[in-house]
């Protein structure tokens, strides 16, 4: 089952495009990682999934309802946590979950039993009768969190829920959202750093200028991308030799030398399995002593980096 | 989970007054106030005293009056001083703390957010008026003022008070950041407050006449002492002229005349402020929507109509229950004949006359109709029979 499904979503403000055709499709119970740099349309298109911004056009449709018309129905199925702003400062914390347990329009004993539960699962119960403004960024977060949780919603949209926060604290939020996934909840979490969320989502589509550029598992976007894969080598002597074989092998495009002693060299490098191993056999065999031979790690920074930059270009 | 208790109390309200009450601040800023009005109230109290030393007549109820207007005004004036701040940035915060966001996205009903807003702030702002009552009834020892005077400047208070939190909260949803809503807010205040005057003034220099009296009605000053007038005179006010614009006074007071009582000016101003309030409820009902503001149902159009007619209704009824007493009377009881005037035999020296002529000589002069004709109608005859009386003798 699809729980959120966009169709070509665009939105303008002023005649400056935020978010433009984009087309979305998340499974239900899955964790999707919405990835784009600072002002690629993420916040505008989480407002608008959580029916807060109407498209300038493009359709709508969250667990195969859409949202122009079943909006009111789909609150309660919703969960939305803006950016950290989003928290009354001048509250106690049990009191600002409280409040929105009391806009879900909960009885009071239901009230005080949710507030102790989510205080309990964003670990938070010790801090009950704290101010909000006393709270560090990483819990002030983690209640942001609990209160899109007050009615147990089957859909969180999540706007960037560990921006600003210290490695510890990432580390817990992560925790917390692969928590709320076991609980068989859609998750949709915006970020603009990939690697916060590489190796939680599911599914992650990359945003840029209000567009999907990538969408699809990590691996299979890092695939995609990278026709070129890149394979790092360290060689001990015979230097020439091994330069000349890499400069003529018909599957190099170019060699990058990242260290001289020892001699280091990145190799961009299209073909496939079959040739590396030639590529390598055929180094050894001219008596040049390999010490490393792979493929260059994975980063998820440059894939993104090299997907949001071909934009521009 | 949906269903809940049915009376349920707005959970904007609790929030509010839990983060506006906690503490001891709400209530510090209520006693530095109450200090402040009674450290005011008491040096009126001494300055009329002194004022009034060598002149004969009665002091005290002159020293209740003062008081009582010195207080109302003040009270006026920390109203006006306040309740922007309270209101203004209501809805604007929530905006830039994106919690409003939050909100939306809850069952909560925007205009219920709204709601919320306005009856929290105006419950402290009310709290602040209520307080200051037990203090201000102290002028009932000093005599001068009535209940009833107490009660009309009290709901005029609350009804400026409501006013100026309606603009606020408006200029909050209207321009979403809190510091343009407050300074803007301020500004409008100011205008209402003065506006007028200058405006009279202006017209009054220029023109050299007397500046329309209806000029004055948005200015809550002016409206608060046209309602205090009939009790509080104005000349009993120098001290007070001086700290609260005694020309508002004097303009604001209705002209005088000896065919009717005009309304007084408050008349005016009180379904103003109210309509005003009214309407920029409605407007600010569809600026704090999300989606969608000004795409109104048909079913959202009747129901403003039916308040806006209801809101007209009333103020036309007041009006016609109250005209008797106005200059209105004419519309009420349309055909007023006017009561024939009594035929008077014309007082004649009987003596005076000679015998056999013992009879009203006929007169050209017609009969009466009116008091003013039977006045000349008697003095003419009067004439007469003197004049008959001395040529014969």
């Amino acid at each position: 089952m699809i729980a959120i499904t966009t169709r070509a979503l665009t939105r303008r403000f002023n005649g400056v495009t935020a978010v433009n055709e984009l087309s979305l499709k998340v499974e239900a119970g899955s964790l999707f990682g919405l990835i784009g740099p600072n002002g690629a349309g993420k916040t505008t298109t989480l407002r608008m999934l959580a029916g807060l911004l109407e498209p300038t056009s493009g359709e709508i449709r969250i667990n195969e309802l859409r949202i122009r018309d079943y909006w009111r129905e789909l609150q309660w199925q919703i969960g939305y946590m803006p950016d950290f702003y989003g928290v009354y400062e001048d509250m106690l914390v049990w009191e600002y979950l409280d409040f929105f347990a009391r806009c879900y329009r909960l009885a009071p004993e239901r009230r005080k039993q949710v507030t102790e539960e989510l205080l309990d699962l964003v670990d938070l119960t010790e801090k009950r009768e704290a101010y909000v403004h006393t709270l560090s960024r990483g819990m002030r977060q983690r209640l942001c969190l609990a209160h899109a949780l007050v009615h147990d919603p089957n859909i969180l949209l999540l706007d960037e829920p560990a921006s600003g926060l210290d490695p510890r604290a990432r580390v817990e939020m992560r925790e917390l959202l692969r928590e709320l996934r076991n609980m068989g909840k859609t998750i949709l979490v915006s970020s603009h750093i990939l690697s916060e969320l590489a190796e939680l989502c599911d599914t992650v589509g990359i945003i840029d200028h209000g567009q999907l550029i990538a969408s699809g598992s990590i691996e299979d976007i890092q695939k995609r991308i990278s026709q070129h894969r890149r394979l790092v080598l360290r060689l001990l002597d015979n230097r020439t030799i091994a330069q000349e074989i890499l400069y003529s092998h018909q599957h190099v495009s170019s060699v990058s030398v990242l260290s001289e002693e020892p001699f280091t060299a990145e190799v961009r490098f299209s073909g496939g399995d079959t040739d590396a191993a030639n590529l390598l056999e055929n180094l050894v065999d001219s008596g040049v002593r390999v010490a490393l031979f792979g493929e260059a790690n994975a980063n998820l920074e440059d894939v993104f980096l090299q997907l949001t930059r071909g934009d521009e270009s | 989970m949906h269903n809940a208790t049915s009376l349920r109390i707005n959970p904007i309200i609790i929030k509010e007054l839990r983060s506006r009450m906690r503490g001891g601040r709400a209530f510090i800023t209520l006693t530095i106030i109450l200090v402040f009005l009674s450290i005011f109230s008491y040096a009126v109290a001494q300055l009329t005293m002194a004022a009034t030393q060598y002149s004969g007549i009665p002091v005290s109820p002159q020293i209740g009056q003062t008081v009582f207007a010195g207080l109302v005004f003040l009270i006026l004036f920390i109203i006006c001083a306040i309740t922007p701040a309270v209101t203004a940035n209501a809805i604007s915060e929530e905006k830039e703390k994106l919690t409003f966001d939050m909100l939306l996205a809850t069952p909560l009903h925007p205009v219920s957010v709204l709601w919320g807003k306005l009856v929290a702030s105006m419950s402290y702002i009310f709290l602040l008026i209520f307080a200051a009552l037990p203090m201000t009834s102290l002028v009932f020892t000093y005599g001068g003022v009535t209940m009833r005077d107490m009660l009309k400047a009290v709901g005029m208070l609350l009804v400026i008070a409501v006013m100026i939190g309606m603009i606020g909260l408006f200029m909050s949803a209207l321009l979403r950041k809190s510091g343009r809503a407050v300074a803007s807010t301020y500004v409008v205040v100011l205008l209402l407050i003065i506006g007028p005057l200058f405006l009279a003034a202006g017209i009054g220099i220029l023109r050299q006449v007397e500046p329309p009296r209806m000029l004055l009605i948005p200015s809550p000053v002016s409206a608060l002492a046209s309602a205090m007038s009939p009790s509080v005179n104005p000349q009993n006010l120098a001290i007070l002229s001086w700290m609260f614009g005694g020309t508002f006074w004097i303009m604001a007071s209705p002209p005088i005349s000896y065919d009717s009582i005009p309304r007084p000016l408050y008349h005016y101003s009180l379904p103003l402020y109210l309509g005003l309030s009214l309407v920029l409820y409605l407007l600010a009902s569809r600026l704090v929507l999300p989606t969608r503001r000004w795409n109104i149902r048909w079913s959202e159009w009747v129901l403003a109509l039916v308040v806006i007619l209801g809101f007209i209704g009333i103020i036309t009824s007041a009006y016609v229950l109250t005209s008797p007493r106005y200059e209105n009377i004419i519309i009420v009881s349309p055909t007023v004949t006017p009561t024939p005037a009594p035929q008077i035999a014309p007082v004649v020296p009987e003596l005076s006359y000679p015998p056999g002529d013992n009879k009203i000589p006929p007169s050209d002069t017609p009969t009466p109709t009116s008091w003013n004709d039977l006045d000349d109608h008697v003095s003419t005859n009067l004439n007469e029979s003197l004049k008959r009386s001395l040529w014969k003798s």
